[in-house]
């Protein structure tokens, strides 16, 4: 069982990428092995031109974690001074408070602090060596939809200052507001890396369902990339739905037919189903 | 190591009131009810009196205490996800386990003082002044 297999990656400086893909796609497996967690049992991670772990002490990366990580017994500006004090060099702790949106609660144990709070506390930290990459492992997991938006408003902010920035994510849309470049994991392995637009033009596929004399057999279709048949119903999707709809009304036996176009929500659940169909 | 990281940790330590309840003050109350309340506290024994003698040794088992407990804390922190929270810093886990010798001892000296200092205000009699200082060193765990 390999949770990562065969991933290839080039993420340049000043990047905004998100890593999207069902549960157990190997999204979690890939940032830790950034991060220098764990290593690949073949290939190589390097991380402007150092090992993760050097690049982990020197202080060029910064990650927020899933869960957990805090002590739960402290204040929030005691875990950041707790932390800020095993670097070397580190940004002042009033100003990761400040810059992570941390510093009215700063005085808060972190017991007591909501989910959002203490994952703007796990920010303050990631910033705290003031990284070049930023590494976030479904940062807004658990977060309402207010805090959310002013999680990734903060983030904004610091991408603008040229941090390079990756993030795993089961939110398409937050993959579509933030990222420049989306790479879906499927398997272990990239299944789609590219700008959010050519990913919403790969994902832009068309449905049409039509009704089909079941002694008939089915002729191929151009264009068609999945044919399903249910009885007298055929679902085909393609990228070009008018061509084929052209086809089916004039040249064939095909009746009441039906024409609607998938989001990407509906790319991804198809390609969540397919993994759990296989 | 890390001056700022150790003593906030043991600033941390010292708020656990539940936890400092079973290090320092159980040995202090256990030392008065069989070193200072009972009839044989004031007999001799070494160089020394009974309530010196129990003295010591319920400093040595608040001191012992003391450092199992951090040992367990530190395991339980680790558990929760603080050392991930550490890989991503320059501290390894070497840096970690001698910062938290270092707190464990720290906390250690606590209930020798604390138990130290009810036997000098009781019952406790030493021979020479430096047995004091001698005993209380050898109840604390490092030497």
């Amino acid at each position: 069982m390999h949770a990562v297999n065969d991933v290839s990656l080039r993420i340049d400086r000043g990047e905004i990428v998100a890593l999207l893909g069902p549960n157990g796609a190997g999204k979690t497996t890939l940032l830790d092995m950034i991060l220098g967690m764990s290593d690949p049992k073949e290939g190589t991670v390097s991380v402007f031109g150092h090992s993760a772990r050097e690049a982990v002490s020197k202080g060029f990366l910064g990650a927020v974690q899933q869960t957990g990580g805090l002590l739960d017994d402290i204040s929030v500006r005691e875990t950041v001074v707790m932390i800020a004090s095993l670097y070397d060099q580190h940004m002042p702790v009033d100003e990761a408070l400040e810059r992570a949106g941390a510093t009215s609660f700063a005085k808060r144990k972190v017991s007591k602090c909501s989910g959002g709070q203490q994952q703007r506390l796990r920010f303050a930290l990631a910033l705290l060596p003031e990284p070049d990459l930023l590494v976030l492992d479904e940062p807004t997991a658990g977060m309402d939809v207010q805090a959310r938006h002013e999680f990734w408003d903060t983030m904004h902010a610091e991408a603008s200052e040229g941090r390079t920035v990756v993030f795993a994510t089961h939110y398409l849309q937050e993959a579509q507001d933030f990222a420049q470049r989306v790479v879906l994991l499927d398997h272990g392995s990239v299944h789609h890396d590219g700008t959010v637009d050519s990913f919403r033009a790969a994902s832009r596929r068309q449905t049409v369902t039509f009704s089909w004399p079941s002694t008939t057999p089915l002729p191929d279709f151009p264009g068609v990339t999945h044919l399903d048949r249910r009885g007298e119903r055929i679902t085909a999707r393609t990228r070009d739905a008018d061509q084929l709809a052209r086809l089916l009304l004039t040249e064939t036996p095909a009746s009441e037919l039906e024409i609607s176009r998938g989001g990407l929500e509906e790319a991804f659940t198809a390609l969540i189903n397919r993994s759990a169909d296989s | 190591m890390n001056l700022t990281y150790t003593l906030h940790d043991f600033r941390r330590q010292l708020r656990d009131v539940a936890n400092m309840f079973f290090i320092a003050m159980l040995p202090a109350a256990l030392f008065v009810m069989f070193g200072v309340l009972q009839d044989w506290s004031s007999e001799s024994a070494g160089h020394g009196n009974v309530s010196a003698y129990l003295m010591v040794s319920m400093a040595t088992y608040g001191a012992i205490t003391a450092t199992t407990s951090i040992a367990g804390s530190a395991t339980v922190e680790r558990l929760q996800g603080w050392g991930r929270q550490l890989a991503m810093t320059p501290m390894g886990t070497s840096g970690y386990v001698v910062t938290k010798v270092i707190v464990a001892l720290a906390v250690a000296v606590v209930p020798v003082a604390v138990v130290y200092l009810v036997g000098l205000g009781t019952s406790a009699t030493m021979d020479d002044v430096w047995r004091w200082f001698a005993t209380g060193a050898r109840s604390w765990p490092a030497p």
